[in-house]
Formats: structure tokens, C-alpha cells, sequence
């Protein structure tokens, strides 16, 4: 392994050129102070962006850059509640008395941002800042994403899980949509992880269940409160290869850390009901730091005629950081330990007659240490660093009442074999805990350096990083004779006997800015090198993907206010991204398949089971996505236009299938006539008549059974469009208006391979003896065009902002989509002499589809005949489907008016109010294939909050 | 501000105006023409014919007789109507039994519509005598339905036999708008039935019926009342029925070894526990099929998927000439009532107005008692033919005539 681990140290360092230019090196230092009252500015982060070289303010508010090579570069600083300072600097001599002046933020300023800021460099990307955050009112960091270009706005709403969706059409929370999973969701540096999330009941009965947490999903984002967030960055493009573990984006937080007055906040919706404080301070003394505190506590009623369900949230964080050796090599540390608790909660109205009980507890605990080293040589710039932890409790517990008319026998066997059974009763109350402890570990070590060859400058990045997901967890617990509803086919499992998953990743990446006249062509170029279950650095245990990115950016035209074009550019992106499985796709629950084998009520119940004690899919592969994007940025007299289009195709997306067998047991005679008292010994049934003992005959049967099992059989194809033209301001009516969207047309496919599907029918009073195997490349497919027209008036001389954004959805529109890999239909409908019309709909009731064959119970495979289709039990397996079935169902523009406002009250009080669809617009629009009716948007909803600052 | 008072106030004035019309609702004049079926003119029937009117909105009724021509002249409020007639008419030995119903007309001027008659086909043989479908509660409120049965009795003078006779529920199982219709909306000529469809086996004179003698087929063959997975509060015990629905395929149902076991023919769901006869009531149907019913199943064209759905699960279609008796049972709510089957089948429906789990049952009215023999009313219209809300009464008949 060294040997390997020595070739990429040599590479790494062949790529580096072998010399470093000499050159004449200056001293910059200065100090930063507050431009209104001119004190100093202490602890603010101070860059020199081209060089990678940062440091911090000291308490006096000054700082010192040494050995800054000769240039023209960007200063830039930045601190909590200042807006941020970025300002050009030509350095020729050494420059001692530098002023950086900042402004504190507030509404008074004249120019404030509360809309996303899209990033016009490399990576398509929307930036939102506090100021941003606070003008959404969010409560969790689902609120914040319909700044996004392409979202809708969606009331808040804490009674389910809230999973993230990026370049997508939100609209249902299917597991199998993959979105949320594949969404890097990273905090300071550190990627949340939910892959050893297993609350679920039944995988090999029920996949990824939707009830129990969010297993095999996303993150729920009601976790992450949003009042200790800085800034948010969803990147929406080709991420840099330092970000891995993911395939449709990234969201990047960056959490306070500085010096800030008590903040408190109350927040109240029709829903939700929101607590929270915070507080940064400096530790007294020279040098010693900062602390960041906050709680936040928030209550949501799902429904306010329904208070019995609930959701309740609690988060703390407690932050340290600190900077030492400021005036020369600088190495901040950061310190963070954060701790949130949720809590499902749903107990049934006690008037009612049966009574339940329902709660979801999960808390957690995060401790992240993280921080940069300033070494500043040409060939090692900074080192940064994360390590943390994060460990969880996750309590699921119901209390049930499940029905069924009348006793049934039940299974109990954990073993393979014929067992007496037991009865289960028409009702009974199942009791249900499932524990999970989920931990993970993570830590990366990335390296910088920055050279120049002539007047090409290299910033070069470098890093591995590691991952640990593991599960504690007693798993699920219940009594198997009193099983709760779906968990017949499955058996209690312990979490902690689950093996942990490690990942490993190495990556490297080089921005090469070339200057051409006088604007510049910018890459990113770099490889991500991933394994999961590393036996090794290159040998693995599952599997290892290479994924190559880059990212172009050529500025043709260089602002200039006195042309029409006043500039000009033109971006360009390639990337693959991948994600891993999680726990609950590796190692999926064992399957429990039962026959019944003697049924003689009450006396004796025997059955046959067996157990498959294996049902991962060794086949199983990371999920993919190669993204492609072109964008263009331009100026036409101060109308900014940014476009960026992009196609995106995930391949190997997780989804459950079914996996038949034929089970072979052992079915013993009806016995008739009550009183033969029958028993089960030896493999034998005895019973008693006229004094007689007998053996019950018996014969073997063959039947289908069937388990799920984890597969790669989703794809996705998506294409689009994502504009934001901003207009600019109006001073007079001090009103800016934007108008930002996108066109998103997305192909999923939910079965790319054939499928098997059972009927659910009998035949001959038997079971259906055959499963049909169907063509696969069905799914659908969903377009969409929005607008959201933004104005924003601010008037600062009020400390107010007030937005106003109209939401407009041009283009609705889905359909069914099912062909074969040349794009032909496979849909047929019957013509008058029965001969199959394939893809003519018209002026029939149905259409058919036929399976590409079907499986006996000797599990033997018989290709498809054609006159099959008329012929019983075959024709029993044909697909059949209302002649509409692949007709487009369009919808008519759509509108919604949204409004957000925020005041400032002197220096220390805030109000904020948003209104949703304040015309409470929602118009009645018909299904065409269903025939149903529903409401388009969202009901009106409104809601305020109160941040008092001391 | 103050334009906007005067649009609200104009709005809430238009409001009113809009209700106080709603309370003097106009009538109209109906004519409903009575049409006969061939070989019959209105000169046949001694006595006017009697329709009746249903608001199906208040449940109202009105009745008008026809006249010498047959049309029956009903003042009506605007509104939602049904129209029924039955009645017998002997001749000599034979009696005959016309029925006739015209569902859901609206009314919102003056017009005309014809209700064409059936001529019953009430040759006697099998005939449902009590259907128990309601289910119980338990002692603790819970709800319990595997105490289900159906009665079929033998309304003739001859033995009949068992052997080889066919029961089965339509589908939709529970009232609501069938989707079996022809392109002009009147019912199809074959029936879909729906979950499990049962036969009793024998060779033909294995299981025979006397004259007055009738045969249960139990959900689960037990003393639901004494048994330990049972129901203290059911109404029955059916340890003695002769037939029980066992679902072996769904390894899921309990057999009790005391009651042997129907033949399950067809089932659209393997997972369904038990045969289920909807508590809110189902058209439930007996009938025999032209051959053995094996090659029937055999027969892709017995089977159809539902119209207007996107489900490939086949139904078990049986022509309405198959049928021996049958009795649409409805949903207690008067806006709920929908037919399924075809007039000449069943021209009326019955229901339990004790609504679910309410341990009554229907059984049809008892025509005449001759020397304890009970003859039962079969005029293939069940709102004349049935009475509900009984307790259910497995095995035993009325000893009264009730008319």
C-alpha cells in the first residue's frame, strides 16, 4: 500500500513545477475598522483570494500578510453582521497602513441582497446569505430553497420529513426518486450522513418504507434549524472533487462563529411556533477566541382541529474558534458541538375507541474540529483539516391496534423447516420499538498551493478523506407471536450486528487561470477517486469509481459600462458523481416465507418456512450522474442575463425489486370431521378415528413466493434550462426586479430492466402459476416552466425591505412512458380481426402490453408467443391499461403571489411577515385521465417573526 | 374602500336572492309512459298500474296510476327521481310478475319518460332466502364480520341438487356506480364478479335439497358465539352450516374441520383472508355455468378488466342468463343506492337500515305456509320481495305468512 501512497506523493509533486519563480516579495498589513464608528474590527477573516493567503484581525483590529509576492490581486474580508469587503490591490511595494472600513449589516444600508446570488465563476451555484435568510423566515433549510432558480415555493410544513430536491420537479416524496439521497447536504466542512439510517420495518417485505424516519432517503432537513446559518450554497452544477458521495448536488452551510449581540427570536405560523437565542462573545483576554451559542425550540401542529399529532424540535450549538499566530502563520481552529433532538409525536383522540400510540424520537450529537494552517510556501499553501463525529439516537415506538377478521395461523420459525404454528388473533394491540444508533466518523485532510508559470496561475488542491457509518442500534424489537402489520414476513433484527461501512477518497484538482488580452480563461480540472470498503487505497471490497470533473469559465468581455454588451461570458462543465449505497441497500433484511401446510382449526397448524438469509445484491452498484452544462453570463445595459443548460443522465439509482422463487413444501389432506385430534411428530400429521390412528397423506406443492431485493434499475434523463435576468434597481421607486426560473424536462425511469411482476390472481383455485417478466423503460415523463417575478423595494432610510415575488408556472405537464430500447411503443391495442396494433389508441377502451415472458415453478424461463395473449392462463399476464394511458395531461398556467417584508425597529428589533399566495388562488383543474379533480397550489398561508438583538 | 362595500354588499344581496329562489323550488309536470313487454298491452291488467316516485334526495314518494294507455302523470318538485312499479297478475294457474325501475332521472322541466316493464322469471328452484352480511361488534366495540352467511333455500316442489351451483359477489362489492355499462349508460348483458367465486363440487346428485329445505355457506364454519376466536355478541352460531368459503390460498384463513369446504373457482386477490360479502352490502348472485366450470376458467373470454381503469386484474364474467337468483343489497344512504344488476335480475335492491355491524340480517317474506312448508316471495324484485333488519334466523323458517 505504501508503494502506492509514494507514487501519488510523487505525482502529486511531478505536477508542481520542479522550480519556483524568484520573485520580490512585500509586506501588507493594515487594520480594519468599522466604518461608521471607526472602531477596530476584531477577528475578522482577511484573504488575499488570488494566493490562497488569509489571516485574522487581532483585538486591536489589525493584521499582517508577509512575503506577498508582487501583483495585482483581490483583497477580501469578511465577519459576522459586516457585509463583505472585496476590494482590488496592486501590490508593488510593501504597503503598511492598509484601511479595510466595514459595514455593519442592517437594512439602513444602501444596498442590501435578499435574493439568491447565483455564481457566474465555475460551478452553477446559488449563494444566500444572512440577510437573504432572514427575509425567507425559514424554519428549516427546506424554507430556504425556493430562493433556488426552478423552485416553488411550498408552505412550511414539519408534520412529515422534509427531503432537499435540486433540479428536480418536487413532486412526490417516493424513496425510489433518489433526489434527497443523492444531495450532499455538508456543514462546516462536514457531510451530514444518513446512510446507517435503518429504521425501517421490512425491506425484503416493504423496500424503503416511508414511515419510520427517513431510511435510505435523504436527510430529513427538519434537523437543521436555521438560526445558527451564516451563508447557504447550493451548488446546483459540477461540484469541486473535494465534495463526493453524491450525484444531484451539494448544499453548503456555514454556521456562525464570531462575536454577534443576544439574538432572540420568536417565530409563529398557523403551524409553527418557534423559539430561538444566540449569542457570540469574545473570551476576554489577548488571543483567546470566540464562543457561538445558541437554542432554538420549535413546535409544529400538523393540523390545528388535530392536535394530537405534533412535531417538537430542540437544537443547541455550542461553537469555539480562534486563530493563533495571526501576524505570521496563521492556524485557526474551530471547535463545534452541536446537539438536536426531534420528536414525532401522534396519540390518538382518547375519546376514540381504539386506542394507539405513535412516536418518533431522534437525537444527535455532532462534534466537528475543523480549521486551516497557513503555511505559505510556494508548494504548500494551507492545510485544512476536519475531523468530527456524529452520534444519534433514533426511538421509533408504536403501540397499534391491528385488525383482521378473524384468527389467522402465524409463522414464528426463524429456522428453514416445517414448524407447528401459532394463532394469531383477530385483534390485538403490537407493540413495536425500533432502535437505531447510527454514528459516523469523518475526516479529510486537503492541501493548497498556488504558483505562477509566466502568467499562468495554478491553484492546485489535494486531499483524502474517510468516512465511517455504523449502526448501535438494538435494531427492531417485538414479540414475533404479536406481530405488527407487515412484519409477518420478517423477524426482529439487532442494528449492531450490521457490519460498519468505510469510504475512502482521494482527489486532486488544479485551477489554471490563463490570461487571454485582458480577460482570462479560468479551469477547474480534477479527478475524485472513491472506495468503498477499502481493503487497501486502490483494492476494495465493493467497489471504486473514478470521477473526472471540470469546469471552464471564459470571460470574453470585460465589464465596460459604456458599451451595450457590457460583458461576457461563457461557462462550461463536464462532471461524474457518484453515489454509494447506504447500510439498508447492503445489507438488507433477511425474507421469511411462510406456506401453509395443515390447517385443522383449533387443534393443529403446521407450517413450512424458509428463511433467505441472504437477499443484498451483490451486483449492487453506486449510484451515477454525468452532468453537462453550458452557461452564458452577459450584460446588455445593465440587464444581467444568466444561463445555464444543462443535461444529466443518473444511472444505477437504488429501487427495490421483487425476487421470485418457487418454494417447494409439503401439503398435507383437508382433514374433515371435527374431533381427529391431529398432532405433528416426526415429519408425520397422526389423527385419531374410531380409535384409529392414522397418518394424514400428504403431497408436494410448488408455489411462487417473492422478496424484495435492492437493485440499480432507475435511471433519470434530465435536461433544462435555469435563467435569472436581473433589471436592476429603479431608484426612484428604489425597486429592483428579477425574474428568475427554469425549464425542466425530466425522463425518469423507475424499471430500466425487465421486471417481474405477479398476479394476484388464482387460477384452477390455485395460486396463478406463472410470473410474467415485462419489458422494461417505463416510467415517465414531467415538464416544467417557471418564472418567479421578483421585486424587491427597499428603502433604507425605513430599514425596510419588501418583496414581492408573482410565481408563474407556464408549462405543467406528464405522461406515462413506456418503449422499448429503440424508442418503438410496446402498447398495442386490438384491431377487429384481434391482430395488435401496436401504438394506435384511438377509438378503443384498452390498450395491451405484453410480457417478453414468463417464469413456471420449475423456474424455467418461456419466451413470449404471440398468441398468447388470447390464450388462458397466459392471457391472465397481460398488461392492460385504459386507452389514455399514454396521453399528455397539460395544465393551464398557474399563478401565486407571495409577499415577504422586513423591518428594522431602531438597532434592536426586527419584524418580518411573509404571506404565500395572498389571493388564495386555487383554481380547480381536472386530471384527463383520471377524471379527478384537485386543487393547484398551495392554500394561503402566512406567518411572522420578532428578532429582538441586545 | 367604499367601492369595495358596495361590490360586498351587491354580492351578498346576489346571495340572497339565489337562496330565497332555492326555497319556492318549481315543479313540473311528468309523464311517465308505462311500457309492457311484448305480448302484453295494458288491456291485460285488470287494475291500473301503480307507479311510484322517489325523491332521492328527501326519499319522498309519490304514486300515480296509469291510465287506459299507460302513462302516469306525476306534479313534481325539480329534482333527482327514481320510478318504480311491481305487481302480479294471475291467469288461471300462471301468475305473473312485472317489475320495472328507472333510476336517477332528473327532473328540471316538464317532460316525458317510459318505464319499461320485465316480466319476472320466478320459475321457483333456488333462491336466496337470507343473506347475514352486516357483521357484529364485539363486546368491546370492535367490529366482526367472519360470521357472514347466505341461506339458499328450494322454492320448488322438486329435489334439487347443490352440485355444481355457483355464488359469487358483482363488482364494484360495495354500492357505488357500475363501471360494466354499455356506451349508452344501461348495464352490460355479462356480470363481472369480483374476490373469490365459489362452486360446490359433486358429480351432479351428490348434495341434494329437498322441497322446503334450504343450505348455509358460512364465512367460518363456528359457533362464532361460543368459539375462543369468535364474537360473544354475534347472533349466530354456524358450527352446523353445510358449506364453508375456506381461502386455503391465502394461507392465511382457518379451516374448520367440522364444515366441509366450497370450491373456490376464481379469486381476483390471493391475499384476501376471507370471502367477503361488503358490510355495507354487495349484489350477491347464484348461479350454474353451461359446462364444467374448470373449462370455463380455462377460457380467456370469461375474463375482462374493468372499464375505465388502469388495472390488468381480470374479473370472472358470467352472462345474466347463467343466473338462478340474485339480490342487490345497497347502501342504506338514499344518495348511495346504485344499481348493479339488471332489472330482469333484481328490479328493486334491499338494505339494512341498521347501517354496518349491526348483526341484522334480510330474508325474503315468507308468501304462504302450506303444511309448514314455507313458499317465499320471488318476484325478482327485491325491494317487495325482502325484509330487513331481522335477526338472523340460519336454518329456520317464518311459520306466517308475510305480506
Amino acid at each position: 500500500m505504501k508503494h502506492y501512497l509514494k507514487k501519488i506523493v510523487i505525482l502529486a509533486f511531478l505536477i508542481v513545477p520542479v522550480f519556483a519563480m524568484a520573485q520580490k516579495t512585500y509586506k501588507l498589513s493594515g487594520v480594519i475598522e468599522n466604518k461608521k464608528t471607526k472602531e477596530p474590527v476584531v477577528l475578522v477573516a482577511i484573504q488575499i483570494l488570488e494566493l490562497n493567503r488569509w489571516t485574522t484581525s487581532n483585538m486591536q483590529g489589525e493584521f499582517n500578510f508577509d512575503n506577498v509576492p508582487a501583483g495585482e490581486y483581490t483583497i477580501q474580508a469578511s465577519c459576522l453582521s459586516f457585509e463583505k469587503y472585496e476590494y482590488p490591490i496592486n501590490i508593488q511595494r510593501d504597503i503598511t497602513n492598509y484601511t479595510v472600513r466595514m459595514e455593519e449589516t442592517s437594512l439602513g444600508l444602501d444596498e442590501v441582497t435578499v435574493v439568491a446570488r447565483e455564481n457566474t465563476s465555475l460551478s452553477s451555484s446559488s449563494k444566500i446569505e444572512n440577510v437573504a435568510i432572514d427575509h425567507v423566515q425559514p424554519t428549516n433549510l427546506a424554507d430556504v430553497m425556493q430562493l433556488v432558480p426552478g423552485q416553488v415555493t411550498l408552505n412550511p410544513d414539519m408534520s412529515g420529513s422534509n427531503q432537499i430536491t435540486i433540479r428536480d420537479i418536487n413532486t412526490t416524496n417516493d424513496p425510489a426518486d433518489n433526489d434527497a439521497l443523492g444531495t450532499a447536504i455538508i456543514i462546516d466542512g462536514t457531510p451530514m450522513d444518513n446512510d446507517a439510517n435503518m429504521q425501517t420495518l421490512n425491506t425484503a417485505g416493504g423496500g424503503t418504507a416511508q414511515d419510520y424516519s427517513t431510511a435510505g432517503q435523504g436527510i430529513d432537513l427538519r434537523q437543521i434549524s436555521t438560526d445558527n446559518i451564516e451563508s447557504i450554497e447550493v451548488i446546483r452544477g459540477i461540484p469541486s472533487v473535494e465534495y463526493g458521495d453524491l450525484t444531484s448536488g451539494a448544499v453548503l452551510v456555514k454556521t456562525k462563529a464570531g462575536r454577534t449581540p443576544l439574538n432572540a427570536k420568536v417565530k409563529a405560523d398557523p403551524r409553527i411556533k418557534q423559539a430561538a437565542v444566540s449569542k457570540g462573545l469574545l473570551l476576554p483576554g489577548e488571543n483567546n477566541g470566540a464562543v457561538n451559542l445558541d437554542f432554538d425550540f420549535t413546535h409544529s401542529y400538523d393540523d390545528l382541529r388535530r392536535p394530537s399529532r405534533s412535531f417538537k424540535r430542540l437544537t443547541g450549538q455550542f461553537g469555539y474558534s480562534n486563530t493563533l499566530f495571526k501576524a505570521t502563520k496563521p492556524l485557526s481552529l474551530n471547535l463545534k458541538f452541536s446537539y438536536f433532538s426531534t420528536f414525532d409525536d401522534e396519540k390518538n383522540d382518547p375519546d376514540q375507541l381504539k386506542e394507539e400510540i405513535y412516536k418518533e424520537k431522534e437525537q444527535g450529537f455532532d462534534v466537528k474540529f475543523y480549521g486551516k494552517w497557513s503555511i505559505q510556501k510556494w508548494w504548500l499553501g494551507n492545510i485544512s483539516y476536519n475531523f468530527s463525529g456524529n452520534f444519534k439516537n433514533q426511538d421509533y415506538y408504536e403501540y397499534k391496534l391491528t385488525s383482521n377478521n378473524g384468527a389467522s395461523p402465524l409463522p414464528i420459525a426463524t429456522v428453514s423447516g416445517e414448524t407447528e404454528g401459532v394463532l394469531l388473533p383477530a385483534e390485538y394491540h403490537s407493540e413495536l420499538t425500533i432502535d437505531g444508533n447510527p454514528y459516523n466518523y469523518f475526516g479529510t485532510v486537503k492541501l493548497d498551493s498556488e504558483w505562477k508559470i509566466g502568467k499562468v496561475r495554478n491553484n492546485m488542491m489535494y486531499g483524502a478523506d474517510w468516512r465511517t457509518s455504523g449502526n448501535n442500534g438494538e435494531g427492531r424489537l417485538y414479540d414475533p407471536t404479536r406481530p405488527p402489520l407487515g412484519a409477518i414476513s420478517t423477524r426482529p433484527r439487532a442494528f449492531k450486528d450490521i457490519p460498519a461501512s468505510h469510504k475512502l477518497a482521494l482527489f486532486i484538482e488544479d485551477e489554471i487561470t490563463l490570461p487571454i488580452g485582458n480577460t482570462e480563461l479560468a479551469t477547474q480540472i480534477g479527478v475524485r477517486y472513491n472506495n468503498l470498503l477499502p481493503k487497501g487505497i486502490f483494492s476494495t471490497k465493493a467497489y471504486t469509481t473514478v470521477e473526472p470533473r471540470i469546469n471552464a469559465v471564459y470571460n470574453i468581455l470585460k465589464y465596460n459600462k459604456r458599451k451595450t454588451l457590457r460583458n461576457l461570458s461563457l461557462r462550461f462543465g463536464y462532471g461524474q458523481t457518484s453515489k454509494t449505497p447506504t447500510m439498508l441497500h447492503l445489507y438488507p433484511d433477511k425474507a421469511y416465507e411462510d406456506e401453509l401446510s395443515f390447517n385443522y382449526y383449533p387443534d393443529l397448524i403446521v407450517v413450512t418456512t424458509e428463511v433467505i438469509d441472504n437477499t443484498s445484491n451483490p451486483d449492487l452498484k453506486p449510484m451515477t450522474n454525468d452532468k453537462f452544462e453550458i452557461g452564458m453570463d452577459f450584460n446588455i445595459k445593465g440587464l444581467k442575463f444568466i444561463l445555464t443548460a444543462f443535461k444529466e443522465t443518473i444511472e444505477n439509482g437504488f429501487n427495490w425489486q421483487s425476487q421470485y422463487f418457487a418454494m417447494n413444501y409439503r401439503k398435507w389432506d383437508q382433514l374433515d370431521g371435527e374431533g381427529k385430534s391431529p398432532y405433528f411428530e416426526n415429519g408425520n400429521i397422526y389423527y385419531t378415528e374410531n380409535g384409529q390412528t392414522a397418518t394424514v397423506p400428504f403431497n408436494y406443492l410448488y408455489d411462487f413466493h417473492s422478496y424484495n431485493i435492492p437493485v440499480n434499475n432507475y435511471m433519470v434523463n434530465k435536461k433544462g434550462i435555469e435563467y435569472v435576468v436581473d433589471f436592476g434597481q429603479i431608484e426612484q421607486i428604489r425597486t429592483s426586479f428579477r425574474v428568475d426560473g427554469a425549464y425542466y424536462y425530466i425522463n425518469r425511469i423507475k424499471d430500466v430492466d425487465p421486471f417481474p411482476v405477479k398476479r394476484n390472481i388464482s387460477y384452477m383455485g390455485r395460486k396463478f402459476p406463472y410470473f410474467g417478466v415485462y419489458p422494461g423503460n417505463k416510467g415517465s415523463i414531467d415538464e416544467r416552466l417557471n418564472s418567479n417575478i421578483k421585486t424587491t423595494t427597499h428603502i433604507p432610510d425605513l430599514k425596510m425591505v419588501f418583496t414581492i415575488s408573482t410565481q408563474l408556472i407556464w408549462i405543467d405537464r406528464g405522461q406515462n412512458y413506456w418503449e422499448d430500447e429503440n424508442g418503438n411503443p410496446i402498447a398495442y391495442s386490438l384491431g377487429e380481426n384481434n391482430e395488435k396494433l401496436y401504438g394506435q389508441y384511438e377509438g378503443v377502451d384498452k390498450i395491451q402490453i405484453d410480457p417478453i415472458g414468463f417464469y413456471d415453478t420449475d423456474m424455467v424461463f418461456h419466451e413470449w408467443q404471440d398468441q398468447y395473449s388470447f390464450q388462458n392462463p397466459y392471457a391472465f399476464m397481460v398488461d392492460e391499461n385504459d386507452s389514455d394511458y399514454f396521453d399528455i395531461d397539460s395544465y393551464p398556467l398557474l399563478w401565486q403571489v407571495n409577499l415577504k417584508l422586513t423591518k428594522e425597529f431602531s438597532q434592536n428589533a426586527k419584524l418580518s411577515f411573509f404571506a404565500n399566495n395572498i389571493f388564495n388562488h386555487q383554481p380547480l383543474q381536472k386530471n384527463k385521465r383520471t377524471g379527478y379533480y384537485s386543487r393547484r397550489n398551495q392554500s394561503a398561508y402566512f406567518g411572522a417573526e420578532l428578532k429582538f438583538s441586545f | 374602500m367604499k367601492k369595495a362595500l358596495v361590490v360586498t354588499l351587491s354580492l351578498l344581496l346576489g346571495l340572497m336572492t339565489i337562496n330565497c329562489s332555492d326555497d319556492v323550488a318549481p315543479s313540473y309536470l311528468l309523464t311517465v309512459n308505462v311500457e309492457f313487454p311484448d305480448g302484453f298491452t295494458a288491456a291485460d291488467i285488470p287494475n291500473a298500474v301503480s307507479v311510484t316516485a322517489t325523491n332521492t334526495a328527501t326519499g319522498r314518494e309519490t304514486t300515480a296510476l296509469a291510465d287506459a294507455t299507460g302513462a302516469a302523470v306525476f306534479e313534481l318538485v325539480e329534482g333527482t327521481y327514481s320510478f318504480t312499479t311491481s305487481f302480479s297478475v294471475t291467469s288461471g294457474e300462471d301468475e305473473y310478475t312485472f317489475n320495472g325501475i328507472v333510476q336517477s332521472y332528473t327532473l328540471i322541466q316538464e317532460s316525458t319518460t317510459t318505464l319499461s316493464l320485465v316480466l319476472a322469471d320466478n320459475s321457483g328452484g333456488f333462491i336466496f332466502k337470507e343473506v347475514y352480511f352486516s357483521g357484529s361488534r364485539t363486546p368491546d366495540g370492535k367490529t366482526y364480520y367472519g360470521d357472514q352467511f347466505h341461506e339458499i333455500y328450494n322454492n320448488s316442489g322438486d329435489t334439487l341438487y347443490a352440485d355444481g351451483l355457483c355464488i359469487g359477489v358483482l363488482q364494484p362489492t360495495s354500492s357505488s356506480p357500475s363501471p360494466w355499462s354499455n356506451e349508452d349508460g344501461s348495464l352490460m348483458d355479462r356480470l363481472a364478479l369480483s374476490f373469490h367465486v365459489w362452486t360446490v363440487s359433486g358429480s351432479g346428485t351428490d348434495h341434494p335439497v329437498l322441497p322446503g329445505e334450504s343450505f348455509i355457506i358460512a364465512q367460518d364454519g363456528i359457533d362464532h358465539k361460543t368459539d375462543e376466536n369468535g364474537n360473544p355478541d354475534s347472533p349466530v352460531n354456524l358450527g352446523n352450516a353445510d358449506w364453508e368459503t375456506y381461502v386455503e390460498v391465502s394461507g392465511k384463513d382457518l379451516d374448520a374441520p367440522g364444515v366441509p369446504n366450497l370450491t373456490m373457482m376464481y379469486t381476483t386477490s390471493t391475499a384476501m383472508n376471507d370471502w367477503l360479502h361488503s358490510v355495507f352490502g354487495a349484489a350477491v348472485v347464484i348461479f350454474r355455468l353451461p359446462g364444467d366450470w374448470e373449462s370455463y376458467a380455462a377460457d380467456a373470454e370469461n375474463f375482462m378488466t374493468r372499464p375505465g381503469s388502469t388495472s390488468s386484474t381480470e374479473y370472472f364474467m358470467i352472462d345474466k342468463d347463467f343466473v338462478i337468483d340474485a339480490i342487490e343489497i345497497v347502501r342504506v344512504e338514499e344518495d348511495k343506492r346504485y344499481k348493479r344488476l339488471p332489472v330482469e335480475l333484481d328490479a328493486g335492491y334491499t338494505y339494512l337500515e341498521g347501517g354496518t355491524y349491526c348483526s341484522k340480517s334480510i330474508r325474503r317474506k315468507a308468501k304462504m305456509v302450506v303444511d309448514g312448508r314455507v313458499i317465499y316471495k320471488d318476484t325478482n324484485n327485491s325491494s317487495e320481495d325482502f325484509l330487513h333488519d331481522l335477526d338472523p334466523t340460519p336454518g329456520v323458517n317464518p311459520t306466517s305468512a308475510e305480506e
